[in-house]
């Protein structure tokens, strides 16, 4: 084989990899306006662990935030607010939550009581 | 035993197989490849096999969902690139610096927000690993052989 071809077939493992690469990454930032729609269902970490939580989707993280909200806010006797209200709020928490967990150290707790914790200190 | 091409190249594409196949079975469906299992339609092939592999999921230590798939890719895709070129060669090491690259700076992106996806030290630990178990098994493929 010549170093032309062999250039040529490096150059095209090369975009296959990167391929390879770009299907194993999130879906974020591609959102279509169904998706966007539904941006709070799907959350699947209610029951999940802080290290799974850290792992997960951005997706993932901010239905279940979603869910969080509503769910605390019912319990709180606050009416729930319309979806594109509650969007805010629920990144708030996401972020809050997320960044109670950062290098690890919530790894073992569960999300919920975070979540819950969260949640009293973004309303105090 | 010598590594010489083919079985660079045969151990490269399991690797990555085997890398993929993990991300198939057990990562969340928010991944960019499952739409595109969507869009050729073989998603109803892709869930079925995932409610199978569902109950094996606790058997691995995390790190092999999470940090081993992106390693096996590196380790991989080097030793395919090392399949292309002859040993010690400017080439071999320009391809496989472009590639090393490419995938280290993607995972250093996650740190400053510029790629997707969550940055994890182990996640560098295994590419480093993987990394110079692919340079160790490149560099023992010109060891001196007795050939009959």
């Amino acid at each position: 084989m010549s170093k032309l071809y062999k250039h040529l077939f490096s150059f095209a493992l090369i975009i296959l990899l990167c391929i390879l690469g770009v299907g194993s990454s999130d879906n974020e930032g591609n959102s279509t306006s169904s998706q966007e729609k539904t941006w709070y269902s799907g959350g699947t970490l209610h029951g999940a662990k802080m290290e799974d939580w850290s792992r997960a989707s951005y997706d993932n993280r901010l239905a279940t935030s979603a869910d969080f909200v509503t769910k605390m806010m019912q319990m709180d006797g606050n009416k729930i607010p319309p979806v594109d209200q509650l969007k805010p709020i629920a990144q708030t928490l996401e972020t809050a939550i997320t960044n109670r967990n950062k290098d690890g150290i919530a790894d073992n707790q569960d999300v919920s009581t975070i979540a819950a914790t969260c949640w009293i200190l973004i309303n105090k | 035993m010598k590594m010489n091409r083919t079985r660079k190249s045969i151990l490269g594409i399991v690797s990555i197989a085997i890398g993929g196949i993990i991300y198939i079975l057990w990562r969340e469906q928010s991944l960019l490849m499952f739409e595109w299992f969507k869009s050729i339609g073989v998603i109803n092939i892709v869930e079925s096999m995932r409610s199978f592999a569902d109950k094996y999921y606790s058997i691995f230590p995390k790190w092999v969902y999470f940090s081993l798939p992106n390693a096996l890719w590196l380790f991989g895709g080097i030793l395919l690139f090392a399949s292309i070129w002859k040993h010690h060669c400017y080439e071999q090491y320009f391809w496989i610096g472009i590639f090393v690259t490419i995938a280290i700076g993607s995972e250093f992106g996650q740190l400053l927000g510029v790629t997707p996806g969550t940055w994890d030290n182990s996640d560098i630990l295994f590419m480093i690993v993987s990394i110079v178990c692919a340079i160790t098994l490149n560099r023992k493929g010109v060891g001196n052989v007795k050939t009959l």
